[in-house]
């Protein structure tokens, strides 16, 4: 075993549970008279420094920076960890978005249990990091647990609210079925291949070939624990109330970051089969769960009265976008999906902030009603928020639309010589546009309420502080850049994406 | 020189349009008047030969092959020359309007010129747009400043009825720049195409109802009473004119062989026209409308002579096709100084008495002296006495039509006998017998209104005495 | 780079309107006003230094590379005169709400955003691009309609961008179609136009396209957007929608859709030209019934499109130069029409229903005049430039579709001439009944006269309308040279 090469390997993460274990202690011990703000503003700092650090020693990581090839960390983690270029930058991304997810945390206490709540972000965080980068099955799972652990725990955190206790409940129960359902589909895949390790992709598909009635039923259940996992349709039932339950910071960073986890983990267990005649059987499972998922996301968003739960079911309906890019099953569609979800991620992650400096402040429900004469009293906020929404909906110039397009295009890639309607994906891209148009409705409902009513629902309240000033401010130009010069990050996911 | 004719009004409505309110008339006048003066100018110069003179082409719209031309020849010297006269007379004949003078001289102004270049185009493309141009400032003469309950309906009668027929002829002229590819009339004539009967009707339709002949004829007598007396003079005197020289300038050289095909029912229609015209006039008891019938009664005579113009008959030693075109000119110039007169004097009437009906008035001859004499004079060379224009007119289109078709001409000739009856019972009921009571007092014309009177009168009997001068140009025809 | 100045100019005004504070609506409006000129001029420009027939004023950049989208713009012959109604539209736009005072720095905002997607739409060279125009033109009419609009103004605002959205999914679908058929990895307008699709491709995918465009192009009868869009925004952005926004339809339907796919045109130019007539006859009979000021010209609007649509059915070079016309003409007269109806005659009477306009023309003769004769032009008058255009139209007609087309297209023009002439009466001749219990009978007070920028905006307009009615080689020769070129490529 080269320790020094897995210390390397993994120096970032190590850093981050040091910061954690510091937050947590320093909490514990010397700030234990001190008031809620302090303490919170603490944790923040001391978290922060943690994941910037990690950051900065992953970007190092990905210039080769530091003594270590990849081919040597690669042989050092016995390819449980495949660190590569695109991985990293993928967990960098990550480690990012936890870090614009930490000062909303601070800004509105939900909570006594400041440090907990830190500590948990953190290790979700953590967790997201093994999940892109993990290459074995278990090692995967367990990373997946972590997040689902942390994630749960946090939507608990909501202590004024009784409904958070409800939905972590809900949350717990469906995600701990659908950990059942995965469990279970791994282990069928590790019965008929006798190997773990995802990246012998070769031998696996040979493997799989032999069976393909059991590789169905395999995939059959990964595709319902993953389903479960990031909320696509029909196993989407908890994520409404989690969204709408749990701390905002914390739904956003469900709702971003174990998505982009969810689809990088989904993407890499389906690299075995992505060539093989079992995809038969996949992609019309595949096909279905895109079709339920827009279908129940955006028909069901068209009646929500809270954004919360709009964004939910917004979320829905994007997992089933993303399907179609799954569906395509080549490295364009592969591309397409990180791509779309990250700049879903954002602008998701962009919405929630500011429905968190701006709602939570006020003890709303974050009811649409709420936004109205938005514009007046918040100028700067309305225009991140109107930038966030539109790329959501997939307007240009905005990163969501070159998204959306990216994706379509991948996926008529696939196939784009057809002689029959049904054929290759030109009929899912024009259900995934029609579903597209009902999106626009909803997600125009809320911009009706930000920028077309005179009455103010709400006053001028105080100032929101820099760092959500910053993350907001931050979020909206990446989303206003990915649309306008989209060309730099997609060369780079194609490049250097190799599961 | 005839696009600076033709401009002058408009730039006299552009000039009304940033004067004093009280200048319009002036002004309106003094762009008459240069219409005028250009046309004496051209008459000057007109040199006798048969084509076209003061030609003025310019290439418009290359793609469309599309050409400003304008020129003079036979066909429109005569009826241009109606028209510029007859601009200054509708002016000074409106000195004393009071109604919004500003918005009516413009209106005025632009049917100038929309009526002076519909006879002066010789492509369809700006042909159309004067023809369009002297339809709607018409329509809103009659709507803003006519009398009557009606008028509102008059006006848009008058203007569906000549826009249905303007879009029909628009068709019908789509789809022979089709076959001929070009829009100029005098190419048409030349080339000769070959066109779908359908065509033929449509742009007849055009010419039909703003001629108007029956039955296209009913928005005509509404409007017409319903117009200013000025407005009137113009519509009778010059726009009904508009669909005469269409006639000429269109259908007699651009389908000669349809003209030759259908001329006996042109001619029956014009026969019909001819009869129901004297019959309804004959029923009228106001005067205007009965002017109004006797009007279309006399412009489907120059419809009579055009069918003649169609039919070919072996052995004669006369020239018919050139005495009915002749007389077909002519007439358009005698009936539009004669009907513009009598449409003027009724006016006058009107004005004084307030009333038109037949049965309000008599003995007017004692009172009035000179106007009951002009009118007098206008009616006669209406019903077509010797030596006055109506007769030299009629009478050559007679003689060209009895040549190629007597039988029609002789049933033709009994509307002359009912043109009489009307006019005369007309003249009768109006200015002789017992004068009323109230009327006892009415003016004569004064020296203003006669300065109008006198140059029409003069050119009645000029053109009746010595139509040679006139005829001039439409001899040059061949 | 002339040419792509527009877009920029425009983006950069809205988004200094949009930045200037709230209550500085005098100072805005000049910053709009400057806005919009700069952009006109620039339009101007483009017009004096085009010469040939190709693609001029070419500006390329790469943009996403393995995917074929490049950043290319450039104008020719048919995206000229678009470029210049959207201008004049624009200018006169401004002019005509010069009196906003209520969120003026976000109106202008939107109104730049959209006129810069329009402008955008107009030069791109490269389908994708096109499209991001396209698409970053619709927001902005949601807010106008919805913030500044009148009645329902939601409703309609709402309609509108499903239906606009509801044909880009459709343009979006053709695109990637085309873009996969024809092999050859590129977006590029130019580089489309010598692929060489199949025949059942184009059969396709042509009518996916064309319906993507003509939805917003008003085609009958996924029209309904268009009234109540029109009848329910507020000035400007009525006169944008009516002017440009329809044309930027119309204008996909010939360039993308004909353009690309000829083969595909061919086979579905009948049935187009059927629904152009019906979109003609149709607008101008419902027209005839309505009776708010707005709906008039909203459905005169749809009648109008009719004749552009007709034009690009024809498939041949008179009939689509009298399209490409049209959407010129209709541009200045329809976005003139809305000017008049909904700020000169609105914001004195304060009413657009027919029966409660009382003899505006003892009122306010100026005015009614002014109306009239832009009412004339909008009939297809000859002198005024839609004569000309619906000329052209029928001349193509003429030349490839049957004869029955031609002959309902004219009763189309007549149901125009009725409509115009029944309104004009309604709303400015007309007596109010005795009984509406309007004070009848009482001398009502004359309305005061146009304001200067109203004078301005309306000499703009019919300036142009009727210089091109006179003039019209001076945008014929370069619609027909460019339109020859298409035509060239369709024939081989």
């Amino acid at each position: 075993m080269d320790y020094q090469a897995i210390f390397y390997a993994l120096l970032p993460d190590l850093i981050v549970v040091v910061a954690l274990f510091i937050a947590l202690g320093i909490d514990y011990g010397y700030l234990r008279k001190s008031s809620l703000a302090n303490r919170s503003v603490r944790a923040l700092q001391i978290s922060s420094v943690g994941l910037f650090v990690g950051m900065v020693l992953l970007v190092l990581q990905m210039k080769g920076s530091l003594p270590m090839d990849y081919a040597q960390l690669l042989a050092a983690t016995h390819g449980q960890l495949a660190l590569s270029p695109g991985t990293l930058a993928l967990k960098c991304l990550l480690f990012s978005m936890g870090l614009a997810v930490l000062p909303l945390a601070a800004r509105h206490m939900v909570t006594r249990h400041v440090s907990e709540y830190f500590a948990l972000l953190l290790l979700a965080t953590l967790g997201m990091g093994f999940m892109v980068t993990s290459r074995n099955l278990l090692g995967a799972f367990v990373a997946l647990e972590l997040v689902s652990l942390s994630l749960y725990a946090l939507t608990v955190l909501h202590q004024t609210s009784r409904t958070s206790a409800e939905a972590a409940l809900k949350y717990l129960t469906y995600g701990g079925v659908s950990s059942a359902f995965l469990l279970f589909g791994i282990s069928y895949l590790f019965g008929l291949t006798g190997t773990l390790d995802i990246s012998k992709t070769i031998p696996m598909s040979e493997a799989l070939t032999g069976a393909p009635m059991l590789v169905s039923v395999a995939y059959l259940f990964i595709l319902v624990g993953l389903g479960f996992k990031v909320a696509v349709a029909p196993f989407h039932l908890w994520s409404p109330d989690v969204y709408q339950s749990a701390p905002t910071p914390v739904a956003a960073w469900i709702a971003s970051g174990s998505k982009i986890a969810g689809v990088v983990l989904l993407l890499v267990l389906l690299i075995p089969v992505s060539t093989l005649s079992a995809n038969t059987t996949i992609i019309p499972m595949l096909a279905v769960l895109a079709v339920l998922s827009m279908a129940v996301g955006n028909l069901g968003a068209l009646r929500q009265t809270n954004l919360k739960r709009l964004l939910a079911y917004s979320a829905i309906a994007n997992a089933g976008y993303l399907l179609v890019a799954v569906l395509a099953f080549s490295e364009e569609g592969r591309a397409a999906a990180i791509y779309y979800a990250v700049v879903y991620a954002i602008a998701t992650l962009g919405t929630f902030a500011v429905v968190s400096v701006f709602g939570d402040r006020l003890g709303r429900e974050a009811q649409i009603d709420d936004f109205r004469g938005f514009w007046k009293n918040r100028p700067g906020l309305s225009m991140a928020l109107l930038i966030f929404i539109l790329s959501l909906a997939g307007i240009p110039p905005l990163a969501g639309f070159v998204g959306k397009f990216y994706l379509f295009y991948a996926a008529i890639q696939s196939q784009p010589q057809i002689s029959y309607w049904s054929e290759g994906l030109y009929w899912l891209v024009a259900l995934a546009l029609v579903f597209s148009v009902v999106a626009l409705y909803y997600y125009m409902k809320v911009l009706k309420a930000v920028f077309v009513s005179e009455d103010i629902a709400e006053s001028r309240e105080d100032s929101i502080g820099w760092p959500s000033s910053v993350v907001i401010l931050i979020l909206s130009l990446i989303t206003l850049v990915l649309g306008v010069w989209p060309g730099p990050l997609i060369e780079y996911i194609r490049g250097c994406l190799i599961f | 020189m005839i696009t600076a004719l033709t401009l002058a009004p408009v730039l006299a409505a552009l000039v009304i349009y940033f004067m004093p309110e009280r200048r319009a008339r002036v002004v309106a006048l003094a762009g008459s008047m240069v219409s005028l003066g250009l046309m004496v100018y051209m008459l000057a110069n007109f040199q006798d030969i048969d084509g076209v003179q003061f030609k003025e082409k310019v290439a418009w719209i290359p793609g469309l092959g599309v050409d400003y031309f304008v020129g003079l020849d036979g066909v429109n010297a005569l009826v241009l020359v109606l028209a510029t006269l007859l601009a200054p007379l509708v002016v000074l004949a409106s000195w004393k309007h009071q109604d919004r003078p500003r918005t009516y001289f413009i209106l005025l102004c632009l049917q100038f010129t929309g009526l002076f270049g519909t006879f002066t185009a010789l492509n369809f493309f700006h042909w159309f747009l004067y023809w369009e141009m002297a339809i709607v400032p018409a329509f809103f003469l009659i709507k803003l400043f006519g009398s009557g309950e009606d008028r509102d309906r008059a006006a848009l009668n008058f203007f569906l009825f000549t826009v249905v027929g303007s879009i029909a002829m628009l068709l019908g002229f789509l789809f022979l720049y089709q076959q001929a590819g070009t829009f100029d009339f005098i190419e048409l004539g030349r080339k000769g195409v070959n066109v779908h009967p359908m065509v033929f009707c449509a742009v007849l339709c055009g010419l039909w109802v703003k001629a108007p002949l029956a039955p296209l004829h009913i928005w005509q007598a509404p409007a017409y009473a319903a117009a200013p007396t000025p407005v009137a003079m113009l519509l009778t005197g010059v726009m009904s004119k508009m669909g005469i020289y269409g006639f000429l300038r269109l259908v007699v050289p651009v389908f000669p062989a349809q003209l030759e095909q259908h001329a006996h029912t042109l001619m029956g229609l014009a026969l019909i026209t001819i009869l129901w015209g004297a019959f309804l006039a004959l029923r009228q008891t106001d005067i205007k409308r009965m002017l109004a019938f006797s009007s279309l009664n006399h412009v489907a005579y120059c419809v009579l002579g055009i069918g003649a113009l169609g039919i070919t008959a072996e052995g004669l030693k006369i020239d018919a096709h050139a005495l009915a075109r002749q007389g077909v000119i002519l007439q358009i110039f005698a009936h539009g100084i004669a009907a513009a007169g009598l449409f003027y004097l009724a006016g006058l009437l009107e004005n004084r008495t307030g009333s038109r009906g037949l049965g309000d008035f008599g003995g007017l001859s004692s009172v009035t002296p000179r106007f009951a004499a002009a009118f007098f004079i206008l009616t006669f060379c209406s019903l077509g006495l010797p030596f006055m224009a109506g007769f030299a007119a009629e009478f050559l289109i007679f003689s060209g039509s009895f040549a190629v078709a007597p039988a029609v001409t002789v049933i033709a000739t009994l509307g002359l006998l009912a043109t009489a009856v009307f006019l005369l019972t007309m003249l009768q009921k109006v200015f002789t017998g017992p004068t009323p009571e109230r009327h006892n007092a009415m003016a004569d014309l004064t020296y203003c209104e006669g300065l109008i009177v006198a140059p029409l009168l003069i050119l009645v009997f000029w053109a009746g005495i010595s139509p040679g001068t006139w005829l001039f140009f439409s001899s040059l025809l061949n | 780079m002339i040419a792509l100045s527009t877009v920029l100019i425009s983006f950069v005004g809205a988004m200094v309107c949009g930045l200037m504070p709230p209550d500085s609506h005098r100072r805005v409006r000049w910053v709009a006003l400057l806005t919009a000129v700069l952009g006109l001029t620039m339009a101007f420009l483009c017009a004096l230094e085009y010469q040939g027939t190709g693609f001029e004023d070419e500006f390329s950049s790469t943009w996403i590379p393995w995917i074929g989208v490049s950043f290319i713009t450039g104008y020719d012959g048919i995206s000229l005169p678009l470029l210049l109604v959207t201008g004049l539209v624009a200018v006169s736009g401004v002019l005509f709400t010069w009196n906003l005072d209520h969120r003026a720095n976000q109106f202008y905002a939107f109104y730049f955003a959209l006129i810069g997607g329009v402008y955008g739409v107009f030069l791109s060279l490269d389908l994708f691009l096109l499209f991001v125009f396209y698409e970053i033109a619709i927001v902005p009419k949601y807010f106008l309609i919805a913030i500044w609009g009148g009645d329902k103004r939601e409703y309609a605002a709402m309609k509108l961008v499903m239906y606009s959205f509801g044909g880009s999914a459709l343009v979006l679908l053709g695109m990637l179609a085309l873009y996969f058929g024809s092999g050859l990895n590129t977006f590029g307008l130019e580089q489309l136009m010598s692929a060489d699709f199949s025949g059942a491709f184009q059969a396709v995918v042509f009518p996916i396209l064309f319906l993507g465009f003509a939805i917003l192009a008003g085609m009958w009868p996924f029209h309904t957007w268009a009234p109540t869009g029109h009848a329910a925004a507020p000035t400007a952005a009525s006169m944008l929608l009516a002017g440009v926004v329809m044309k930027l339809g119309a204008y996909g339907c010939l360039r993308i859709a004909v353009g690309l796919l000829p083969e595909g045109a061919v086979v579905w130019a009948p049935i187009i030209a059927i629904f152009a007539v019906v979109n003609i006859i149709y607008g101008a009979l419902v027209a005839l019934r309505q009776e708010d000021f707005k709906f008039v010209i909203g459905y005169s609007s749809v009648s109008h499109m009719g004749f552009v649509l007709l034009g690009i059915a024809t498939l041949n070079l008179t009939g689509m130069t009298g399209a490409v016309l049209q959407m010129f003409s209709h541009g200045v007269i329809g976005a003139l029409l809305f000017a008049m109806v909904g700020t000169v005659i609105y914001s004195r009477t304060k009413t657009r229903m027919f029966d409660e306009l009382h003899r505006l023309i003892d009122r306010m003769p100026g005015i009614a005049w002014v109306f009239i004769i832009v009412g004339l032009a909008s009939m297809g008058l000859p002198g005024f430039s839609g004569f000309v255009s619906e000329l052209y139209v029928l001349l193509g007609a003429w030349e490839s579709l049957s004869g029955w087309i031609v002959a309902l297209a004219g009763l189309g023009v007549l149901a125009t001439f009725g409509y115009t002439l029944v309104k004009i009466h309604e709303a400015f001749f007309q007596r109010v009944a005795e009984d509406s219990g309007n004070n009848i009978g009482v001398e009502q007070p004359d309305y005061p006269p146009m304001t200067l920028p109203e004078k301005m905006g309306v000499g703009l307009l019919l300036g142009a309308s009727i210089l091109i009615g006179i003039c019209p080689w001076l945008l014929t020769n370069h619609i027909s040279g460019s339109l020859q070129l298409l035509i060239d490529r369709m024939a081989n």
